[in-house]
């Protein structure tokens, strides 16, 4: 009796200390590391899925010129205090618009004069000069988005808390005014990093 | 012996407590569909009751969805929730809005889930909801 407890006992103290083996998640899941030092990928799918739902509902895109309309990526900026690539934030926006089917990316176009994809901007020009069209004017945006992410901590004893502030605008470049602005604001709460919500 | 066991048959039995509930529409139309829930864990539905669900199109050809949630509880509680999408064949759909997101809902009071078709063929959705504080959790 005495032996089988002490054996139970033992077996669940080592497995225990051993801690949890690494395991393929779902990115999307529920049950992902929270962090209070850093923007998670959570907080990422979060904010572009509010973002888009947000721009979708307010029907802009129904006053767009063309369907679907052409969206230029201008300055994406981070002013957090963590070194990540925005497009962690801006390719899932990208993707979420395309598939909505109202909106098409220029990648030929880019912020600076740097076309995102200069293969792209290389063929375009080619069969520009090749059909005697090289003067034409390129194919504009109709709008374009720009993006800044903020941060703001603040703490009390030794519960921490940190908001991540995601705002987006977009702007009909035939008037250069602003048409949509979006933010949506995610906040952590703990004295420590865990998994899951 | 059988004093290890107790313990460890109502820990295993309470962890198995922790499973969704999903709401599904009854009809694809405008306005309230009537749903149906497939209820499989009662504390979730206690704290995230569905009580109501309505439908409409945004930006011409976009399905949006709000439910509401009613809590029956005497103290501020928390809840997971995701909507799933799938198109006219039952495929579903990848996208937009299928990040689980948490909520606290407060004593008695009734709350918004609200979402939007990540595309204009996404004509079906169900909605997921699971526990986040589990009384195990606390």
């Amino acid at each position: 009796m005495r032996i089988a407890t002490l054996s139970l006992a033992t077996t669940l103290a080592s497995l225990a200390a051993c801690g949890p083996q690494a395991t393929y998640k779902d990115s999307r899941g529920d049950d992902l590391v929270v962090s209070l030092d850093q923007p998670n990928i959570q907080d990422f799918n979060l904010a572009a899925d509010k973002m888009v739902q947000s721009m979708m509902v307010s029907g802009v895109l129904n006053n767009a010129p063309r369907k679907p309309a052409v969206l230029g990526i201008s300055r994406i900026v981070n002013d957090t205090s963590s070194q990540f690539d925005t497009d962690q934030l801006t390719k899932k926006i990208r993707i979420a618009l395309l598939n909505t089917g109202k909106i098409e990316v220029t990648n030929t176009i880019g912020l600076d004069g740097k076309p995102e994809d200069p293969m792209a901007k290389g063929v375009q020009d080619m069969k520009d000069f090749e059909s005697g069209r090289s003067n034409k004017t390129p194919d504009l945006p109709d709008y374009t988005l720009t993006a800044k992410i903020l941060e703001n901590r603040t703490s009390a004893g030794n519960v921490k808390q940190v908001s991540y502030i995601f705002q987006l605008s977009l702007t009909d470049t035939r008037s250069g005014r602003g048409v949509w602005e979006g933010e949506e604001t995610i906040t952590k709460q703990g004295a420590k990093n865990s998994v899951g919500f | 012996m059988r004093r290890c066991i107790l313990p460890l048959a109502l820990v295993s039995a309470l962890t198995a407590c922790n499973t969704s509930n999903t709401v599904v529409p009854m009809g694809s139309g405008p306005g309230q569909p009537g749903f149906q829930q497939v209820l499989t864990n009662g504390w979730l539905n206690s704290k995230s009751n569905v009580t109501d669900v309505r439908q409409d199109v945004v930006s011409g050809d976009m399905k949006r969805v709000q439910v509401s949630v009613y809590s029956d509880q005497l103290t501020s509680q928390n809840f997971s929730y995701r909507f799933e999408w799938f198109d006219a064949s039952g495929m579903r759909m990848q996208g937009a809005g299928e990040a689980w997101q948490s909520r606290t809902i407060k004593p008695k009071e009734t709350i918004q889930l609200t979402t939007v078709a990540p595309s204009p063929k996404a004509t079906q959705w169900q909605l997921k909801l699971l526990d986040t504080n589990h009384p195990l959790d606390q």
